[in-house]
């Protein structure tokens, strides 16, 4: 295949200039060989013409020989009369007279006298036969074996008496004397045959001229021929001429054509070349060096490349940073994590706690420019290597370092510059920032950018500024794609149960309660801690059928202590979801329907944080409806006085976390100190959780708490055990005593 | 011509008188009669017939530039005159062996005679005018005669007897004469002989 645009071009002029020049060559050729062809053949026909002609002279001329011979009186007496001698000398005479080559006499008895012979000889009985039927016969005559044109004549006197024959030789003398006579250098042949032979050679011309037998014998057949080899020198040089002439120009022309292409394609091979440099992203330039067409497609050319770099670098730096801060993005990270792996790699995700919190107060513009302000400084810091926008409340930046520590301190020390009050226009914004940090292998399901991220809600979540990224806490995430489906199955088929842990009355020593807990033991994957999965239903909306069962099921063994003649407070944790959730207690309060005294709700503070005046509505509806209120995991959370207040709770429960140190931090023995004294101002109960120990719990004694918990006392366990623990330690249903859940009873 | 012809008929008429004559008829070889033909009749064995043949013709015109008649009978020794009838003059000449002879050129009313003294064939020519020719037959029988238009000629014969015939014709292909032997009684005999395909006879 051709490919190239100059090869084309002198391929097809060549070829068609080729194919002039050939056709022309073959119609000289052709011109030329019939020209040659015709002289020839002319020549040949004048030739033969000319032969012709002569023969036929010479033939009138030996008829006048011959007759003037035959009439003489005195040779028909010597005739008449035999007398042969005279006969031959006479015949002598006239043919040396006369200028013929033979002269003889026949005689009728078949004898022949002929000039220059002496006596008679036989006649040949052809001759003899044939001048018996023409006596006045000519032509060719073939006599002992030489071709001749004879004539004859009768010899009357007054009869027939014999005939007299005059015979001119035509041998090789004569016929090249009758060549001489062209121009051209032919041969003459002279044949006798019955049918002249049908010239095959095309090589050679010929012409024939039939020559009539002497008599009726046999005719001959006079050939002239020339070979056209020998017509065609002649035109040979001017082919010569021709040929070197055609093939000078065709080479002149094809060398010549070639350049003139050369200069044509040149400057579009160099296009097409820029062309695929272009395509392949290089910056190209090609050199104008006409004012033509080309010249106009190169500067053109020229143009577009500089405005496809242009649009080139504007779309990589739209691609390459956020649209609203300007800052770079994602993209740029990633590609940077792409072009310089390292083991030493280290991204920190810098998120802005209260971020629409910040937003729906300064706006988007300034949110932007604060976002804006805080990248900067990220960026600033000498340990980034890398900055990267990956949400709008979130920078990520990309920091080496030797391990965990190292990068947790480096962070660190950021986090204190970075964190700093931004002042847009003359105010000063306060942030909370939360660092996450990834390591390059931290999690092999997340790229290190989402590690990071997720760090970030982990430390959302912990309630603490800088984390490093926990694969256990993150757990398996895959797991968690199916777990809702499988807890709303898990739910009927058993695997989800309750567990109970004991309340015990710390001056009465009797089991007051029992909190329900949630267990779920996974055929597969074994314990399943309540927190992944009760915050996992809360947050995909599945807490409601959880919240119906554990009620329901609640309901149900509670039913079943009471068959025992147990008297004890069922609790029940509720999610902080379903307090703003109307239908729920509803749902609930008529599921509890009688048994409501018997129950008791544990909320968080928190829960009712996020919309206080429903919340606050519901609780009173449990409250109206005889169900006690807890306030659980009281001091973890943002503990409000205000909240406290009106929160319409029968009983606080203090945060294990400080009840476990109890006994070795002082401040948190004030702490719990006080706060029972607050729960018991404001008319509640207090229970301790997380009590491990004696003197746990004989400091909660001495600092007047009324119930504890934990695993010093009993640890959550099946109902049957629960029950069989209560049959022990609680108190037996009393018809006057029912409602003793925040009664205090001395035993 | 007419004359010829007359000459003939006058010879002719007596003989058809005779009570005994004897027909000979000569035809070619196709049976077309032959006119100009000599037929001589011999005794066979030699013995000779009887009376002589009284009347010959002895005279060779020249006229219309040829000879008339064109062939002619005459015995051995007979003299034929050569009466030039024509006006142009004339060299009658032959050279027939033994009676070769040339007269010199004569003109109109001229005549001249020669005397045939031996027997054979005399092909006469005339020097000037080549297409003229004639033959004089000198016979030494008393029977001889030349065929008329129907190649017949009839003899005035003795009563009976065995004969030998002899024809002749100057263009016959016969090298000789035809011999044949016939009998009178039978008063009537024919002769074949070899001839020239009509279109190459000089005279039919």
């Amino acid at each position: 295949m051709i490919n190239q645009l100059r090869t084309k071009l002198t391929l097809a002029y060549g070829g068609i200039l080729g194919a002039i020049f050939l056709v022309t060559a073959f119609f000289v050729f052709n011109v030329l060989d019939n020209n040659a062809r015709e002289t020839v053949t002319n020549e040949l026909h004048a030739a033969a013409a000319t032969f012709e002609q002569i023969w036929a002279m010479n033939e009138v001329n030996l008829h006048q020989h011959v007759e003037i011979a035959a009439l003489d009186f005195g040779f028909r007496e010597a005739v008449a009369t035999g007398d042969v001698p005279t006969i031959e000398s006479s015949l002598s005479n006239l043919r040396d007279r006369l200028g013929v080559t033979r002269a003889f006499l026949i005689l009728p008895e078949g004898r022949t006298v002929e000039a220059g012979l002496s006596g008679a000889t036989n006649t040949p009985s052809s001759v003899l036969s044939t001048l018996e039927d023409d006596p006045y016969a000519y032509g060719m005559l073939e006599y002992k074996g030489g071709n001749y044109q004879g004539v004859s004549y009768p010899v009357m006197a007054p009869q027939q008496v014999g005939w007299v024959i005059f015979a001119s030789r035509v041998g090789e003398g004569e016929l090249s004397q009758l060549e001489r006579l062209s121009s051209l250098d032919l041969t003459a042949t002279i044949q006798l045959t019955e049918l002249s032979e049908v010239n095959t050679d095309p090589g050679i011309l010929t012409t024939s001229i039939r020559l009539n037998g002497f008599g009726g014998s046999k005719d001959a057949e006079l050939t002239l021929s020339y070979p056209l080899e020998k017509g065609l020198e002649s035109f040979r040089e001017m082919m010569k001429v021709f040929g070197l002439l055609s093939l000078t120009g065709f080479s002149v022309l094809l060398c010549s054509n070639w350049f003139i292409s050369n200069s044509l394609t040149n400057p579009i091979s160099e296009l097409d070349a820029a062309t695929w440099k272009l395509s392949s992203g290089d910056s190209v330039e090609i050199a104008v060096r006409t004012n033509d067409e080309i010249g106009r497609l190169a500067k053109n050319f020229n143009r577009m490349a500089d405005r496809i770099a242009e649009r080139e670098a504007k779309i990589s730096e739209i691609s390459n940073s956020d649209v609203e801060t300007g800052l770079p993005n994602r993209r740029v990270l990633e590609t940077y994590i792409a072009d310089y792996p390292s083991e030493r790699h280290y991204c920190v995700a810098f998120k802005f706690a209260r971020y629409t919190n910040i937003m729906s107060t300064v706006g988007q513009a300034t949110t932007s420019r604060l976002v804006q302000k805080v990248g900067g400084r990220v960026e600033s810091a000498e340990i980034v290597l890398a900055v990267g926008q990956t949400s709008s409340d979130t920078i990520c930046a990309i920091i080496e370092a030797d391990d965990d520590t190292q990068a947790y301190r480096l962070v660190s020390d950021m986090l204190g510059m970075t964190g700093e009050s931004v002042k847009i226009g003359n105010d000063y914004i306060d942030i909370f920032l939360v660092a996450g940090i990834a390591k390059n292998d931290s999690c092999e399901n997340l790229s290190l950018i989402d590690t990071a991220n997720a760090a970030c809600q982990q430390a959302m979540a912990a309630r603490q500024d800088i984390i490093i990224f926990d694969l256990a806490i993150y757990g398996d995430p895959s797991a968690t794609l199916s777990l809702m489906s499988e807890m709303l199955v898990a739910l009927t088929d058993g695997t989800i149960s309750l567990a109970y842990q004991p309340k015990v009355n710390l001056r009465s020593s009797v089991a007051t309660g029992v909190e329900a807990l949630l267990r779920w033991e996974h055929p597969e994957k074994g314990f399943i801690s309540p927190d992944k999965f009760v915050q996992f239903a809360e947050e995909t909306g599945h807490i409601r059928p959880l919240s119906e069962w554990v009620l329901g099921q609640s309901i149900e063994d509670f039913l079943c202590l009471q068959s025992f003649g147990l008297d004890v407070q069922m609790s029940v944790n509720l999610s902080g979801r379903l307090l703003t959730d109307d239908s729920f207690t509803d749902w609930s309060l008529e599921a509890l329907g009688p048994l409501a005294h018997h129950f008791c709700m544990e909320i968080t503070e928190t829960a009712v944080i996020s919309d206080p005046d429903v919340a606050l509505v519901n609780l009173n509806k449990f409250k109206a409806a005889g169900v006690d209120i807890s306030l659980d995991d009281y001091g973890a959370g943002l503990s409000s006085l205000t909240y406290l207040k009106q929160i319409p709770a029968n009983e606080l429960k203090i945060d294990k976390a400080f009840i476990m140190s109890l006994a070795e931090s002082a401040d948190d023995a004030l702490l719990v100190k006080s706060t029972i004294d607050l729960a018991h101002s404001l008319g509640m109960s207090v229970t301790a959780e997380g009590v491990e120990t004696a003197e746990v719990l004989a400091a909660l004694t001495a600092m007047g708490a009324d119930v504890v918990q934990g695993y010093y006392v009993c640890r959550p366990v099946s109902f049957d055990k629960a029950a069989e623990f209560l049959l022990k330690k609680a108190p037996a249903i009393e018809p006057d005593k029912h409602r003793g859940a925040s009664n205090i009873r001395s035993t | 011509m007419r004359i010829f012809f007359f000459s003939i008929l006058s010879l002719i008429l007596p003989l058809c008188a005779s009570a005994n004559g004897f027909t000979v008829k000569v035809t070619d070889q196709s049976g077309a009669p032959v006119p100009n033909a000599v037929v001589m009749l011999e005794g066979a064995n030699g013995v000779p017939l009887g009376a002589q043949q009284v009347v010959w013709d002895d005279k060779m015109t020249q006229k219309d530039i040829s000879f008339i008649p064109h062939v002619l009978v005459v015995p051995v020794g007979s003299a034929v005159v050569f009466p030039n009838q024509d006006r142009v003059r004339h060299n009658v000449y032959s050279f027939s062996r033994g009676n070769k002879f040339q007269l010199k050129l004569y003109g109109k009313e001229e005549s001249r005679s020669r005397i045939f003294t031996k027997e054979g064939i005399v092909a006469i020519g005339c020097n000037i005018h080549d297409q003229m020719i004639g033959f004089i037959r000198v016979v030494d029988t008393p029977f001889a005669k030349v065929t008329d238009n129907n190649g017949e000629v009839i003899f005035d014969t003795p009563e009976a007897g065995a004969v030998q015939l002899s024809g002749w014709h100057p263009e016959s292909k016969h090298k000789s004469d035809v011999i044949m032997n016939a009998e009178l009684a039978d008063s009537a005999a024919s002769i074949t002989l070899n001839m020239p395909p009509h279109n190459k006879r000089n005279l039919h």
